[in-house]
């Protein structure tokens, strides 16, 4: 399996979308750092608090996109290439081949993620972010880990989804996660039986703003919600079990 | 070796076999000649378990160890001739260092030495065929299976293949040949089978393509002339 992620990686790490993303993260850092500055009036902690808020919320969201980019196709192009049949002769079972390309995608985005808040990283640093090491840390993991998250839900719909479908879904995933709780709300407040039955459907949405307020949380050492974080690890546990539930039906249904 | 008892083969309508049985035998080279759609690569893909969907048996011998070349081999263009065969060494669990020395062999065994760290988006058609059988020697198998090994090659580069063939046939491998290159058959073969259709084949040896050239076999074997069923 090693070898093939490695391939993988290796496959879908070109420099060129790593220089747009490092110079799409850079321009997105800087627009919210002059624009955060208007948003709260004279005062300057909430300003930064509100900057950086912003940042990390931007971020996720473009990650995710990039998630989706990055995912959406690869697995049913593997699928449609002679080389499934080749690496089972060579002892790499096909749902281990889906498996392997799954968690490829998955280290391919967050690579890209990281690139992203490269400049957010520098602000922080120039602009003393009300933040310490090990605060920084644990929100560029969760952040990390939540482009991740999305990387695995597309390629597992990959697994049984054309690209184009995926793409659309995709998206549509990222942005219905972003605002989950508002969406989800909303829903419930309606108190018609509609309302409460799409409420209860959102719940198979990743809920990305649970996963960005933690990552706030962490970033102005503010952690103090559980929750948030059992949410979190649920749904990453959820998430694996389900790609590499959905490798084996791959396995399966393409009888190799 | 392998054995094949009885085996029926149907895509939907189309009969591919019916009750065939046939031998591959240790040491030697077998051909699979025969038109398109005979059935000969989904032979191939049936001893590798590829295709299970058959009545009938395909016995072993052992436990076998199954090298094959697909027809277009398939290689990740990024990586070099020798990172290749590395990357299927390792795939297989082979430590890196290992799996470099090893990969150097095979490369000075197929005559791709000199090109072992060029960028298979840079090999020849001819390369590419000599890469796919380094490939399918990894693991030190005891039967190849060469898909059209030689398709789409000019006359130099079909000469350097039947010189691997022969090669490999000097170490002892088991090989079969799937190909359309009926000169380039009775060059490496012992024997083989001519498929025509689900109820039409032949065996061959190398006496009688010696006398009979295959090309004239297999307008014979088509004609119905010469037929000898081995059902």
């Amino acid at each position: 399996m090693k070898a093939l992620i490695k391939l993988h990686l290796k496959e879908n790490s070109k420099g060129r979308s790593f220089i747009l993303f490092g110079i799409l993260g850079g321009l997105l850092s800087l627009i919210l750092l002059t624009g955060g500055s208007i948003s709260v009036d004279n005062n300057p902690t909430e300003e930064i608090i509100s900057q950086f808020g912003t940042q990390w919320k931007f971020l996720s969201i473009i990650s995710g996109f990039a998630a989706v980019t990055v995912s959406m196709g690869s697995i049913e192009r593997h699928l449609k290439e002679k080389r499934t049949e080749l690496l089972a002769l060579h002892g790499l079972s096909l749902d281990r081949q889906v498996f392997s390309l799954a968690i490829g995608n998955a280290l391919v985005s967050m690579i890209l993620s990281a690139i992203l808040a490269l400049v957010l990283v520098f602000i922080i640093i120039f602009k003393q972010a009300p933040t310490n090491l090990l605060g920084f840390t644990g929100a560029f993991i969760t952040y990390l880990m939540t482009t991740g998250t999305v990387s695995l839900i597309v390629s597992a719909l990959n697994m049984f989804l054309p690209s184009i479908v995926v793409a659309v879904l995709g998206v549509f995933l990222v942005i219905i996660g972003s605002f989950h709780q508002i969406i989800q709300g909303m829903f419930l407040n309606n108190g018609q039986l509609m309302g409460r039955i799409l409420g209860k459907a959102m719940n198979l949405f990743p809920p990305l703003d649970v996963f960005n307020r933690l990552t706030r949380s962490l970033f102005f050492l503010e952690f103090n919600d559980g929750q948030d974080l059992i949410v979190f690890l649920i749904f990453i546990w959820s998430t694996m079990t389900i790609v590499y539930l959905a490798s084996k039906g791959v396995s399966r249904r393409e009888k190799i | 070796m392998i054995k094949i008892k009885n085996l029926s083969k149907r895509f939907g309508s189309k009969e591919i076999f019916h009750n065939l049985n046939l031998e591959f035998e240790a040491g030697k080279v077998f051909a699979l000649i025969g038109p398109n759609g005979a059935g000969k690569t989904t032979l191939m893909r049936m001893v590798l378990a590829w295709d299970r969907d058959y009545e009938g048996e395909i016995i072993f011998n052992g436990n076998l160890r199954l090298g094959y070349s697909p027809e277009t081999p398939y290689f990740p263009e990024i990586l070099t001739g020798r990172q290749v065969l590395s990357f299927f060494m390792e795939v297989r669990g082979m430590d890196k260092n290992t799996s470099k020395r090893e990969s150097l062999k095979l490369m000075d065994e197929v005559g791709l030495d000199l090109k072992k760290d060029t960028l298979v988006k840079n090999y020849s058609k001819g390369m590419r065929q000599r890469l796919g059988v380094a490939q399918s020697l990894i693991g030190n198998p005891d039967v190849i299976l060469l898909d059209e090994p030689s398709a789409g090659l000019d006359f130099f580069g079909q000469q350097e293949m039947q010189g691997l063939i022969n090669k490999l046939k000097g170490q002892g491998k088991t090989i079969i040949l799937n190909s359309h290159l009926l000169y380039d058959v009775e060059k490496v073969a012992d024997c083989g089978y001519l498929f025509i259709n689900a109820h039409t084949f032949r065996h061959f040896n190398k006496r009688e393509f010696e006398k009979e050239s295959l090309a004239d076999m297999f307008i014979n074997t088509a004609k119905g002339v010469n037929y000898e069923s081995l059902n």
